[in-house]
C-alpha cells in the first residue's frame, strides 16, 4: 500500500538522521526487557496483509513462530488455516493454505509421496506448530492439529506432502510406515539436532512420537490412550501423560528440543516434563502436580467414563524452586538458546513464567498472571497484559516470542 | 487521512519514541490495514443486489460494530423467523450471532466464544441443566432453525451435535449426538444415544413439526428424528459415498435406503449436502453436492429420483431441469408457495432458481465469475478488492459472487445469500 511508502519516507524525514547514522537511544522495542508487539494487530482476529508489513498483517489465534537457520520466521495462522512466512523487511505471505479448512486440494485423493500436492492450492486444519528442517531451510515440518497429520512442506518447489496420520483421529501403526499410523491431534514438533531426527507430541494420544529415518513411527514416551501422571525418575515409555483431547480439546502438549533434552509442556498435570532423548528416562522439571481426582469423559460410542482429571490449576510459586510452583494449563515451553533460561507459557493464567536453569528458581517473565489483557507494550514485559498466551518460543538470538493468542499477536521481548 | 495517521504511528516507532509519545495506553503503533467500505446508499428496488451485513473482510472485530462494518470468517447459514432477529452462522467465527433489527446496534452472539471446541468448560451443556450459550464453544456451525416451541437449533457441525438454545433463559444443551459415528442400527435409534458425523443441515418437516431431518453428512444418509417417541431412524442414503463421475451407480429410481450420495466425506471435508420440503410434506429435495445434483425423495413411496441436474456432470447451463447442470450445489430453499427453489451453486458462484411449475432452471444472482481475479492462485481469495463492490446496486444477474454457501428467504420474500467467500451477506430486493 502506498500508506507504507509513505510512511517510510516520513520517517526518515523525522528521525532526522541519514540511513546507518547512530540514533540517539536505543528504541523502546529494542531495550532487553521491554516488549513489544512484533506481528498482527492486537485484539483483531481478521485474515489480512498479505504483502506488507507483519504489524499491519492481522493473525486469528496464533499458536507460536518458528525460525529457520537464516533468521527466517514463519508461523502457522491457526484460525485462518494458513503457513505464513516473514520475509525480509517484515513483510507477510502466505506459504501455504487457502484460508478455507481442508485436508490439501478439493477434490484431491491424497497428498502421499510419491505424488505430494500443490501447498498452494491446499487447505489445512488448524495448524499449530512447524519446524525448519535443520539440514534444508527451504522444508517446514508442520503440525496439521485438526488433520491429524505431520505434513512435510517444500517453499522452494510449493509443494507438500503428507508424512505422519492418516488423517484419523485414533491410535495406530507403530512401528509401521509413519504414512499410515493414526494420529491424535499432533500439536507440536521439535528436530533433535544431534541426529536429525524428527519427534511430535501426540495430544490426545498422550505420547510422544518419533519419525525414523527408515520412514516408520515410533512411540518413544507416554501410555497411549491412558491419561495420567506417573513415571517420574523411569523409563519415558512407561511414563503417563495428560493432554486435551476429544472434539472439545485445545491446542497443548507442545514441546522443544533442547541439547538431548525433550522439554514437554503435561498441560492437563500442570508441569513440564522432561525426557532424555539418550536415556530414555522421563522427569519433571517444573510445576507442581496436585491431583484434581477424576472427571469424566465419553468415549467414542458416547457413553461416560471416569479419567485422571489432572492437577489443580493455580498459581504460586514465583521466587522459589520451579518444582514447587503451579500453573494453570501450561500449553508450551521454550529453551534460551544458551540452555539457561526455560520459558512456560502458562495459558491460563495469561502469563509466560521463567525458570533459571542453573537454581532452579522460578519468575513471571511477561505478563500478570491471573490477569488477562491487552496492556504494556514498550515497557517492562513483566508489567505488561498477555491473554491466554498458546505459545512462547525463542529466536537464534535468545530473544522471546509469544504467541498471545486472545490478543491475536505475537509479542517479543528482548533479552540480552 | 487514514493513511497519515496510520504514517505518524509508524514514526513513533520507527524513532523508537518514549512511553510518553505512544498512542494510548498500550503504545500500539498501527491501526492495521486500511479498509473499504461497502455501498451504503444501495437502491431497494426489485432485482436490485445490495450489502446486507459485513464489510467483506476475513475476520472477527465484535458485536458491537455497525452490521455493514462487521467482519465475518465465511458466513453460512442464515435464518429468519417472526417476532425474532435473524440468526447468522458465522462458521470460521466458531459463533451463531443475531443481526440486531437497528444496524448501528450489530449483532448478539448466542452461542460460542472467542475460542473453538465443543462444549463448555464444565461440560454443563452435554445434560439438559444446559449452559450460557456465551460459554459454549462451538466449532464451525454450518445452519440452524426455529423449533415450534420457540427454542432454536443449530447444526454443529464439526462437533457432530445438533445443539438447542433457550432465547428466555439463554441456556444451551446438546440435543442430538455425541462423539462422532454411527451408531450402528437403522431403524428406532434412540436420541439419547445417537450419533451423527458432521450434521450439516436440519429441516423440520412443514406439514408436521413432529419429524425433523437431519442432513448427516459423513454419514452419506438423511435422517429422521421422531420427535415424540425420541428415535431416529435413515430415510436415504446406504451410507457409501458414491460418485457418479467414477462410475459409481447412484441408486435414481428405486429404494431411496439402497441409493448413495455423494456428500463430502474425506478426513477434512467442507460443508456439502442440503435439504428442503414441499409444505405439504411429500417431497423432500436433496442436494447431492459433489454429485452436481439435485435429488427427490417421494415421502409416501421411499423413492429417490433426480430432481433437477445429472448425476456427475457439473457444469453451469439454464433450462429445463433435466438439461441444466450444477457444479456444487450446497444449499437449498424452497419458497412456502412452493413456486421457487432458490439453489447455492457454490462452484459456479451463483445462485440459481428453478421456477418448481415449468421446472426450468435459470441464474438468480452471479455472473459466474468469482468476485476478483485471483492474484496467487487460490492462496490468498479474501485479498480483493472488488469484494466489497462486486456489482452492488446493480442487478443481482450482473454482480459476482466467491462461492455462495447459503441461500434463504427473508420474512418480506427477498432472497438472502451468504456470500461466503465474501465474507459478507447481501440481499436481493424482489
Amino acid at each position: 500500500m502506498n500508506h507504507r511508502i509513505l510512511a517510510l519516507a516520513l520517517v526518515a524525514a523525522a528521525c532526522g538522521g541519514a540511513e546507518g547514522e547512530p540514533k540517539e537511544k536505543v528504541p523502546a522495542c529494542e531495550q532487553p526487557g521491554n516488549i513489544c508487539t512484533w506481528s498482527g494487530v492486537p485484539e483483531t482476529a481478521m485474515f489480512a496483509g498479505e504483502g506488507e508489513h507483519r504489524l499491519d498483517a492481522p493473525m486469528y489465534l496464533p499458536q507460536g513462530v518458528a525460525f529457520g537457520s537464516d533468521g527466517t520466521p514463519y508461523f502457522p495462522d491457526f484460525n485462518n488455516h494458513r503457513i505464513r512466512e516473514v520475509k525480509e523487511d517484515g513483510i507477510v505471505y502466505t506459504v501455504s493454505g487457502t484460508g478455507m479448512l481442508g485436508d490439501g486440494p478439493i477434490g484431491s485423493s491424497g497428498c502421499f509421496a510419491p505424488t505430494p500436492c500443490d501447498s498452494l492450492n491446499s487447505a489445512w486444519n488448524h495448524p499449530t506448530d512447524l519446524v525448519v528442517d535443520p539440514s534444508d531451510p527451504n522444508i517446514l515440518w508442520v503440525s496439521a492439529w485438526h488433520n491429524s497429520r505431520i505434513i512435510r512442506l517444500d517453499i522452494s518447489t510449493n509443494t507438500l506432502e503428507w508424512v505422519a496420520g492418516t488423517g484419523g483421529r485414533q491410535f495406530g501403526g507403530d512401528g509401521g510406515p509413519a504414512s499410515e499410523a493414526i494420529l491424535d491431534l499432533p500439536s507440536s514438533l521439535a528436530f533433535d539436532d544431534r541426529t536429525g531426527e524428527l519427534y511430535f507430541t501426540d495430544q490426545a494420544n498422550h505420547i510422544i512420537r518419533r519419525l525414523n529415518a527408515d520412514g516408520s513411527i515410533e512411540t518413544i514416551a507416554g501410555q497411549p490412550r491412558a491419561p495420567g501422571f506417573s513415571g517420574d525418575g523411569g523409563p519415558a515409555i512407561d511414563a503417563h501423560f495428560h493432554g486435551h483431547t476429544d472434539q472439545k480439546a485445545d491446542p497443548g502438549s507442545k514441546m522443544v528440543i533442547h541439547d538431548g533434552i525433550l522439554y514437554m509442556a503435561d498441560t492437563v498435570n500442570g508441569v513440564i516434563r522432561a525426557l532424555d532423548l539418550d536415556a530414555g528416562t522421563i522427569s519433571t522439571v517444573a510445576g507442581k502436580y496436585t491431583s484434581a481426582g477424576e472427571m469424566e469423559l465419553m468415549d467414542e460410542d458416547g457413553y461416560p467414563y471416569m479419567v485422571d482429571a489432572g492437577s489443580v490449576p493455580g498459581y504460586s510459586g514465583d521466587g522459589g524452586p520451579a518444582l514447587e510452583a503451579v500453573f494453570n494449563t501450561p500449553r508450551d515451553v521454550a529453551i534460551s538458546p544458551d540452555g539457561s533460561t526455560m520459558y512456560i507459557a502458562d495459558t491460563k493464567n495469561s502469563c509466560i513464567r521463567s525458570v533459571d536453569m542453573a537454581s532452579g528458581i522460578i519468575d513471571t517473565f511477561a505478563g500478570k498472571c491471573g490477569e488477562p489483557g491487552f496492556a504494556g507494550d514498550k515497557g517492562p514485559a513483566s508489567e505488561a497484559l498477555v491473554n491466554e498466551p498458546f505459545g512462547v518460543s525463542v529466536d537464534p538470538d535468545g530473544h522471546v516470542y509469544i504467541a498471545d493468542s486472545l490478543n491475536q499477536v505475537i509479542r517479543r521481548v528482548v533479552v540480552e | 487521512m487514514r493513511a497519515l495517521t496510520f504514517a505518524s504511528l509508524v514514526i513513533l516507532a520507527a524513532c523508537g519514541g518514549d512511553k510518553d509519545e505512544d498512542s494510548g495506553d498500550t503504545g500500539v503503533t498501527t491501526d492495521g490495514p486500511e479498509l473499504l467500505s461497502v455501498m451504503r446508499d444501495c437502491p431497494e428496488t426489485a432485482g436490485t443486489i445490495c450489502p446486507f451485513a459485513g464489510a467483506g473482510y476475513n475476520g472477527f472485530n465484535g458485536d458491537d460494530v455497525d452490521r455493514l462494518d462487521a467482519w465475518f470468517s465465511f458466513p453460512m447459514g442464515i435464518t429468519f423467523a417472526e417476532g425474532r432477529p435473524p440468526v447468522m452462522a458465522d462458521w470460521n467465527n466458531h459463533k451463531l450471532r443475531e443481526i440486531l433489527p437497528t444496524p448501528a446496534d450489530g449483532f448478539r452472539t448466542i452461542m460460542g466464544t472467542d475460542f473453538l471446541g465443543d462444549g463448555d468448560p464444565d461440560l454443563l451443556d452435554s445434560t439438559p441443566a444446559g449452559a450460557p450459550g456465551t460459554s459454549v464453544n462451538l466449532n464451525h456451525p454450518t445452519q440452524h432453525i426455529w423449533l415450534p416451541d420457540g427454542t432454536f437449533l443449530s447444526a454443529s457441525w464439526h462437533t457432530h451435535k445438533l445443539r438447542t438454545w433457550d432465547p428466555e433463559t439463554g441456556l444451551v444443551h446438546v440435543y442430538v449426538g455425541g462423539a462422532p459415528g454411527f451408531s450402528g442400527i437403522e431403524f428406532e435409534d434412540p436420541a439419547d444415544t445417537a450419533q451423527l458425523n458432521q450434521p450439516k443441515e436440519v429441516i423440520l418437516d412443514p406439514s408436521d413439526d413432529n419429524f425433523l431431518y437431519i442432513l448427516d453428512m459423513r454419514n452419506e444418509r438423511v435422517r429422521r428424528l421422531d420427535r415424540t417417541t425420541w428415535t431416529l431412524d435413515t430415510m436415504a442414503g446406504n451410507g457409501d459415498k458414491c460418485l457418479a463421475a467414477n462410475g459409481d451407480a447412484m441408486g435414481d429410481d428405486g429404494d431411496a435406503l439402497l441409493a448413495c450420495f455423494g456428500f463430502p466425506k474425506n478426513d477434512n471435508p467442507e460443508p456439502g449436502g442440503a435439504l428442503a420440503m414441499t409444505a405439504d410434506g411429500r417431497t423432500l429435495y436433496i442436494a447431492d453436492s459433489e454429485n452436481h445434483y439435485i435429488r427427490q425423495l417421494d415421502m409416501e413411496t421411499g423413492v429417490l429420483s433426480v430432481f433437477a441436474g445429472a448425476a456427475g456432470e457439473s457444469g453451469d447451463v439454464d433450462g429445463a431441469v433435466g438439461d441444466a447442470r450444477f457444479y456444487y450445489p450446497v444449499d437449498l430453499e424452497l419458497d412456502e408457495a412452493g413456486g421457487v427453489m432458490y439453489v447455492a451453486d457454490a462452484n459456479n458462484h451463483k445462485i440459481r432458481a428453478i421456477d418448481m411449475a415449468t421446472g426450468t432452471v435459470s441464474t438468480f444472482a452471479g455472473t459466474g465469475e468469482p468476485s476478483c481475479e485471483l492474484p496467487r492462485g487460490l492462496l490468498v481469495p479474501e485479498l480483493c478488492d472488488n469484494t466489497h463492490s462486486a456489482g452492488d446496486g446493480g442487478p443481482a444477474t450482473e454482480a459476482t459472487l466467491y462461492r455462495p454457501f447459503a441461500v434463504t428467504l427473508d420474512l418480506e420474500g427477498n432472497v438472502i445469500i451468504s456470500d461466503t467467500y465474501n465474507h459478507r451477506v447481501r440481499i436481493v430486493h424482489q
